[in-house]
């Protein structure tokens, strides 16, 4: 029976939007690590992890996650044209996925968080994340681009 | 034998590097379709996205993207462990994937690129780019991490 990514993505974020730290154990093994790219950072096991989430300067805010902004980036995403697109499978490696949303911080930022992660069984195993920050679209581009307006 | 997703980011890192807009160009769907969710621009064709890298302000270096790293993120990826792992298919969609490079722009900052993207008759038709900039390991972190070395490593 394959995993239900999207379930799966939706209870993640839901245990960390209620911040509930037990329930996201529950949905990650034992030795589940998280890579930075950005800092070169590897958090190794569940606990680590966890604890990263709980001491987080300022506390994580409550509802945190953007889940409109993760419907839109995962299941909608218009240049995939398919509601699993981000639900990818590599042959023959077991299942890997990947997952944008958009993230609030306690200083008042808003952050996209892209993260590419592998499950074991029905749990996640492993996770690299990177954090990207809104911007504003630069002059220089606008006789090039159209604007979207950015929702913070 | 390379895949075409190999093939296809080996060639379009290459244009990048060489600054070769017009066979950057090439390797674009003529209705091609670029976004970046952190401003919401959206571009469409392929003049414009050769207008936006041709016309960077202080010039994209040469060699922009670093293909140490690509390889890290987009065919050694080790969280995946299968050199196939950017080779991703959608069920029923075609050609799908994404890939992870460190690119080094005008004013000596270093932003890793994310690429989601589709490919159509080996060229690509959408994509959906997001930049993120290194950051410093935060002290607050570091009794629960592990740090790997200098910048250039990761």
């Amino acid at each position: 029976m394959p995993v239900d990514h999207h379930q799966l993505q939706a209870r993640l974020m839901k245990t960390l939007n209620d911040r509930n730290y037990d329930e996201w154990e529950s949905l990650v093994t034992e030795d589940y690590t998280e890579e930075y790219p950005q800092s070169g950072e590897t958090i190794r096991g569940r606990k680590n992890v966890r604890a990263a989430m709980e001491n987080y300067p300022g506390g994580l805010p409550q509802d945190g996650f953007d889940t409109t902004s993760t419907k839109r980036a995962a299941v909608e995403a218009t240049w995939v044209k398919t509601p699993t697109f981000t639900f990818v499978r590599v042959e023959g490696t077991g299942n890997v996925g990947t997952v944008a949303f958009k993230a609030r911080y306690p200083d008042g930022s808003t952050w996209w968080v892209v993260i590419m992660y592998e499950l074991r069984g029905e749990k996640v195993a492993k996770a690299t994340a990177f954090f990207a920050p809104l911007f504003e679209a630069p002059e220089w581009r606008k006789p090039y681009a159209e604007s979207k307006t950015v929702r913070t | 034998m390379p895949s075409e997703h190999e093939s296809f980011n080996t060639r379009m890192a290459k244009a990048m590097n060489d600054r070769d807009f017009q066979a950057y160009e090439a390797l674009l769907t003529d209705d091609y379709v670029g976004e970046y969710p952190q401003s919401g621009e959206v571009i469409h064709g392929p003049k414009n996205a050769r207008a936006i890298i041709e016309y960077y302000p202080g010039t994209l270096p040469r060699d922009t993207l670093d293909l140490k790293s690509a390889r890290v993120g987009a065919t050694e990826a080790r969280w995946v462990r299968t050199p196939t792992f950017t080779v991703v298919r959608a069920e029923g969609t075609g050609n799908v994937g994404f890939s992870a490079m460190q690119s080094r722009y005008p004013d000596g900052s270093t932003w890793w690129v994310i690429n989601f993207y589709e490919l159509r008759g080996g060229r690509l038709a959408r994509s959906t780019t997001y930049f993120a900039p290194l950051f410093e390991a935060p002290e607050w972190r570091k009794p629960y991490v592990e740090q790997r070395g200098p910048t250039a490593d990761r």
